[in-house]
């Protein structure tokens, strides 16, 4: 055994303690400032903010034009199709429904997916 | 970003990095293989500790030339993630997916229809236009909600990722410094024990910033083979995003999107960082 200073209280940091502590507080600064901030959105999501955010997505899809009318019209001009009135009604009334049962059967999927990812989010520990 | 300026900047972050992943090995041989024995100071810094501070000093600076161009381009990714911009261009995206697919089927089948129905001017043939116009309607509506959904899904995805290898990054490097303040307190200890005990914790310091520097550069890489498609691991990857549009109001997609929880999973390291702290 060497017990060459076995007494002498150690005066400071070594230089290696003190370049890793010095590493320690770059890690440290780097975190805070670009990764905590990502990690809270993520905590935010996790607890409500994905349902929220999902669901403002689902309805700005719903409401930006759908172009399949265009294309029901030009089909329709291309091969010279002009509907009687009440055919008009039957179609106008089908591409009613269709758009409402679709949009009730999008937006009820899409909401149980995002509280299913958001349950995933909690239970793998974002938001613990 | 133009694709081939994202592409280029991986090729070379993942090129440094494989290399200090090898300086980061030599270290850790040069560690294991004794080189820093020396005489004991009471005094001072001992000579394998300084010469473990200059090596520990090369390897962290190498490891930040690393990490900064390849953290820079994940924050820019995710950005464009997470702007509107995005959300917008993957809805149109599955939409002209969508159509594209659906098109020329409609042609197809009005054309059959309007030769077995009489004409374009018979009920039948309105009746199967309407019908083929409520079912595309229905089909591209379903195609821009999953493109918008899609977009945040995969924004969930790769942020979560960058925070787990933040998070990963700063536990390990926490933990080198919780050991070298460990070596602090003990310090008398140590030189009052066995010569070769201290020498085992010198080398096992070094050889840490050495293996945290390999799987950085093990990283590296793994963004370089990202930039040409999603990658698991990659939040650096760009490329076409393909999702099964027909699929979306199925459960099927509900398990894609549950999935991002795999990502969540990585936050209990973020718990034993804050216990650290305290």
């Amino acid at each position: 055994m060497n017990g060459g200073g076995g007494g002498v209280p150690q005066k400071g940091l070594s230089p290696m303690q003190s370049e890793l502590f010095r590493q320690g507080k770059v890690l440290v600064k780097d975190y805070f400032e670009n990764t905590a901030p990502l990690a809270q959105e993520q905590a935010n999501l996790a607890t409500g903010g994905l349902l929220l955010k999902g669901m403002s997505a689902v309805d700005q899809a719903l409401e930006t034009p759908n172009p399949a009318p265009g294309i029901q019209a030009r089909s329709a001009a291309r091969y010279g199709i002009s509907l009687t009135p009440d055919q008009q009604a039957a179609n106008d009334n089908a591409s009613a429904l269709t758009k409402a049962s679709t949009g009730v059967m999008v937006k009820n999927n899409a909401r149980s997916s995002l509280v299913n990812a958001q349950r995933g989010m909690t239970f793998g520990g974002v938001a613990a | 970003m133009p694709f081939g300026a994202i592409v280029g900047t991986l090729g070379v972050g993942g090129t440094i990095a494989a290399g200090t992943g090898i300086v980061g090995l030599g270290l850790s041989a040069a560690s294991a293989s004794g080189a820093f024995n020396g005489p004991v100071d009471s005094n001072g810094p001992t000579p394998e500790e300084l010469q473990a501070t200059k090596q520990s000093k090369k390897v962290f600076e190498f490891s930040q030339k690393i990490r900064k161009p390849i953290d820079a381009l994940a924050r820019k990714d995710l950005d464009t993630l997470r702007s509107p911009g995005q959300a917008d261009l993957q809805e149109g995206n599955a939409v002209n997916q969508v159509m594209g697919a659906d098109s020329p089927a409609l042609e197809r089948t009005l054309a059959t229809t309007a030769a077995g129905s009489g004409g374009p001017g018979s009920g039948r043939f309105a009746a199967r236009l309407g019908a083929a116009g409520s079912q595309l309607d229905s089909d591209v509506t379903k195609a821009k909600v999953g493109g918008r959904l899609s977009a945040l899904q995969e924004y969930l995805a790769r942020s979560g990722q960058y925070v787990d290898r933040k998070s990963q990054d700063l536990e390990t490097g926490m933990g080198l410094v919780q050991s070298g303040g460990d070596a602090a307190a003990s310090r008398q200890a140590a030189r009052i024990g066995a010569q070769v005990q201290r020498n085992i914790g010198t080398n096992q310091a070094v050889g840490q910033i050495g293996g945290s520097l390999m799987s950085l550069g093990m990283s590296g890489l793994s963004a370089a083979g990202g930039a040409g498609g999603v990658s698991p691991g990659s939040e650096t990857g760009v490329g076409g995003r393909v999702v099964d549009l027909k699929n979306i109001p199925s459960a099927g997609y509900r398990g894609a999107l549950s999935g991002v929880a795999g990502s969540g999973q990585t936050y209990g390291s973020m718990g034993n960082i804050a216990m650290a702290f305290g």
